[in-house]
């Protein structure tokens, strides 16, 4: 296991290199990134203007729901933001390349590529975070930090597993690019919009089946001490456990959809 | 015409050939236009008078916005088609083609748009009817300055797309910020939030820029909201869409120009 | 022991049947109709160490699938594989640093940084110990000149360097085996001749086993010295590339320049198969004629100004072979 580790970051140190290579689109990438979260938040910020709250979420509360997925997501971007196009190793074949190696193919594919537009996230991402955390006056202890910490954490094997879940999905079907587009929809609601704002079915589903909302509101609601949509108290806690369940579900589905590539071929 | 239909053909297979994504497509509509729905009704529940009207226009400018993004987006092809194209370093081939490019990109487009409207309009209309409370266009006047004003609002999005495309062509690679672009053009467009709600400064920004005549003003027809007159509102999306394609006419000239002499 | 055997293997697939017709795109959208397609039936075959096989077939023929087998990649339908004493789908990772792999048209390098950075970080995927790593170096700038471009991005090697290039990773933890998948494709004749040199090189030197797909048949007719044809799942020939062309096309061809003045000629052994200006190709069957006879009674008939024998090539052979497998009929003698 270590040694995988230890390739993966050889390999990282490649794809960094490599990635090196094409400084310009460094540029493009960040400012593109930086005027994606400006726009976002910018509309949010003309709805709370007119209607000073969403649900009982205030303006610079919604930034903290914001920035805190924002915060788990750069590092996934920035990582393994390609295990949405898993789907075209699988298709092309270049996943043969993988097993015809003495290592990992899980680290293989995972260390083929760095993404630079991650970073243009964390930096929005904590200067968002620290306004908010001002504006709201707020002052947490080390108790909360730590959590707040392990949510991040947490908030990030969450994405990271559900992508690398969906991905895997293509060892049985095909593409499942469409599946991906879908809980890409529901990450980007959950990113921008309180659970409270939506009805019952939606909540659970966020909630029981695509946990994406364990990525921020469910530990900001604990951290901020609101009550959240499903009323629930200790939900606000549950977010390392989901992490956990996640981690183990989707390194099953990979070890079966691999197998499964060895016996239908693609 | 036998033109459009056959890509109006090559579009539904197409689609028929990537059936999961089609399928995923049209329920990640869904989720959206439920999103929107249950946004606007808790605003409304807040604060009742701020829309300026009522909760089941609003909500249906709402679904109306998700509902359009899959159909309009066919007016987009040009600019995916020619950034692919320019990738490959293959743009000169289609030059060389007979049929003169830009009718080559309307009808593509076209053939998508008609895809579109039937394979995921007509599902999302039925959803958004069914469980959203989607209204009717407010009357029979409104409906028809509605399909009027969709078609130009489709055209000058076609136009802006072929100048976009054409930038790719000539000197960015718009791949690495097509987010940031459709960001832009949602914010400013009304697709999401009507621009009568926003503050003056972002209102009048919004109004410097061809966007808010694709989503705002056949949206705002729809539901009897525009601004001013109807006749004034769809006048001022002629005017974009001339303006657009003078530009697209100058701007084609020169890429034309620009591939011929030093190859895609 | 053999190296690798095969026995009565087998590879079946589903396949997804797109529908015809009008309303087929429309149907295509709700449900997908499923053909079992069979890419490989009942092969067998056994290779020694040391052995220079090549395995030819049309596309589509089960060359990939084989392999794919061979590597572990795949798993069987039916039938056995053994490689270096190991089950492929059940010990891959064991056999991976017996194999060494080259596919001709993907590279397995990294794209954008120099290629000897490929090359140490697959020294540290497969361990290779510090004075080997050396050695096969030396050897990799001795006969296929690395040292050259070695700190050129893969991307913008000439497919000539890439191929050798994917012959170094390839070879550089000194496996056992050596598959090539069509590894010339696209390059250049001075890159393909210094390409066979180098595997004959290594397979004197070192005894590395080779196996070797291709649709070029002079790379086959150099190196390799034995063959097995492919088709439609099939295994249709197996055996010595030259007892090839001695078993299934007895035929020659006799070039003869006549003197001038000479019109029409004929013969009855032998075929006129062309005839340009004084030079005339005929056809014989070796086995109907030898080539010494069938010059006497040309040269008793005619008078002639020079004359050569030509091998049939191998290409023609295997068309034949294909044609004839096509046709149903049994290889073997004319």
């Amino acid at each position: 296991m270590s040694d995988s580790l230890r390739l993966y970051f050889k390999f990282i140190g490649i794809a960094f290199r490599a990635r090196l290579e094409y400084r310009s689109d460094f540029l493009f990438g960040v400012v593109g990134v930086i005027v994606l979260n400006l726009t976002n938040l910018a509309l949010i910020w003309v709805l709370i203007a007119r209607f000073r709250s969403l649900g009982s979420w205030t303006y610079w509360e919604i930034v903290m729901l914001y920035s805190m997925w924002l915060l788990s997501h750069s590092v996934y971007a920035v990582f393994f933001w390609h295990l949405s196009r898993l789907e075209d190793d699988i298709l092309s074949g270049r996943f043969d390349q993988y097993l015809i190696r003495p290592c990992s193919p899980l680290m293989q594919f995972l260390g083929r590529e760095i993404n630079y537009m991650g970073v243009g996230d964390v930096v929005f991402a904590a200067t968002a975070f620290i306004l908010a955390y001002s504006r709201l006056g707020l002052r947490w202890s080390a108790g909360q930090w730590l959590f707040f910490a392990v949510a991040l954490l947490a908030g990030l094997v969450i994405e990271t597993c559900i992508a690398w879940m969906i991905g895997a999905l293509s060892f049985w079907m095909g593409r499942s690019r469409a599946i991906y587009a879908i809980s890409l929809r529901f990450n980007i609601l959950t990113q921008n919009y309180p659970l409270d704002i939506f009805g019952q079915w939606f909540r659970l589903f966020i909630t029981g089946f695509l946990p994406v909302a364990f990525m921020n509101y469910y530990p900001l609601t604990a951290l901020l001490g609101k009550q959240n949509a499903l009323g629930v108290p200790w939900l606000g806690f549950l977010s390392p456990l989901v992490a956990l369940v996640l981690l183990a579900l989707a390194a099953f589905v990979w070890q079966r959809g691999v197998a499964i590539y060895s016996s239908s071929g693609s | 015409m036998k033109v459009i239909y056959a890509f109006i053909r090559a579009a539904f297979h197409d689609s028929a050939i990537y059936r999961f994504e089609f399928w995923g497509w049209v329920l990640a509509t869904f989720i959206m236009m439920y999103a929107s729905y249950s946004l606007w009704a808790i605003l409304y529940r807040q604060d009742p008078n701020a829309f300026g009207l009522d909760l089941a226009r609003m909500t249906t400018y709402g679904a109306l916005g998700m509902l359009l993004i899959p159909i309009l987006e066919a007016a987009a092809t040009p600019q995916y088609y020619i950034a692919e194209k320019v990738r490959q370093g293959t743009l000169e081939l289609d030059l060389v083609k007979p049929l003169n490019f830009i009718l080559h990109m309307l009808y593509r487009s076209l053939g998508e748009f008609c895809a579109q409207l039937l394979l995921v309009g007509v599902p999302g209309l039925a959803f958004a009817s069914l469980f959203l409370g989607f209204q009717p266009p407010v009357s029979w006047q409104a409906g028809v300055g509605f399909a009027a004003s969709l078609a130009l609002g489709y055209l000058i999005f076609f136009g802006v797309s072929m100048l976009m495309g054409m930038l790719s062509a000539l000197t960015l690679d718009i791949r690495s910020y097509s987010w940031a672009y459709w960001s832009l053009v949602s914010f400013t467009s009304g697709q999401l939030v009507p621009l009568w709600l926003y503050p003056p400064l972002l209102g009048a920004i919004a109004a410097a820029l061809p966007f808010k005549s694709i989503f705002f003003v056949p949206m705002s027809i729809y539901i009897g909201a525009q601004e001013g007159s109807m006749a004034g509102a769809l006048l001022s999306q002629v005017v974009w869409a001339a303006g657009v394609f003078v530009l697209v006419h100058l701007a084609w000239v020169r890429v034309q120009r620009r591939i011929v002499i030093q190859g895609g | 022991m053999a190296i690798i055997q095969a026995e009565a293997l087998s590879k079946h697939f589903k396949v997804p049947v797109r529908q015809a017709g009008r309303l087929a795109a429309v149907r295509n959208l709700f449900s997908l109709q499923y053909t079992h397609r069979i890419a490989v039936e009942e092969v067998s075959f056994t290779i020694e160490r040391g052995e220079m096989v090549g395995y030819v077939g049309p596309n589509g023929a089960g060359k990939s699938t084989t392999i794919k087998m061979l590597t572990g990649i795949l798993v069987p339908s039916a039938g056995e594989v053994k490689v270096a004493g190991l089950v492929p789908h059940r010990e891959r990772k064991r056999l991976t640093h017996s194999l060494g792999v080259v596919f001709g048209q993907k590279t397995q390098l990294w794209w954008d940084v120099p290629v000897i950075e490929s090359l140490r970080l697959l020294k540290e995927i497969y361990k290779v110990p510090a004075n080997i790593y050396k050695t096969n170096l030396e050897l990799f700038n001795d006969v296929l000149d690395l040292h050259h471009f070695q700190n050129t991005p893969v991307r913008q090697l000439s497919l000539g360097q890439r191929m050798r290039s994917d012959l170094a990773a390839a070879l550089l933890h000194s496996p056992d085996i050596l598959f090539l998948d069509e590894p010339t494709i696209g390059v250049d004749v001075v890159a393909k001749e210094r390409f066979r040199t180098f595997i004959k090189q290594l397979n004197q030197e070192r005894q590395v086993t080779v196996l070797l797909t291709t649709h070029d048949l002079s790379d086959i007719e150099k190196v390799c010295d034995r063959l097995m044809i492919i088709d439609k799942g099939r295994i249709i020939y197996d055996g010595p590339v030259s007892g090839l062309k001695q078993r299934i096309m007895p035929y020659r061809v006799l070039v003869v320049d006549f003197a001038d003045g000479v019109g029409s000629v004929e013969i009855a052994q032998a075929e006129l198969i062309a005839r340009k200006g004084q030079q005339a190709r005929f056809r014989f069957n070796r086995h109907q004629i030898s080539a010494s006879e069938l010059i006497v009674e040309l040269a008793g008939k005619y008078p002639i100004k020079d004359i050569s024998v030509e091998e049939p090539e191998i290409e023609t052979t295997i068309r034949d072979i294909y044609a004839r497998s096509a046709a149903g009929q049994a290889l073997g003698d004319a």
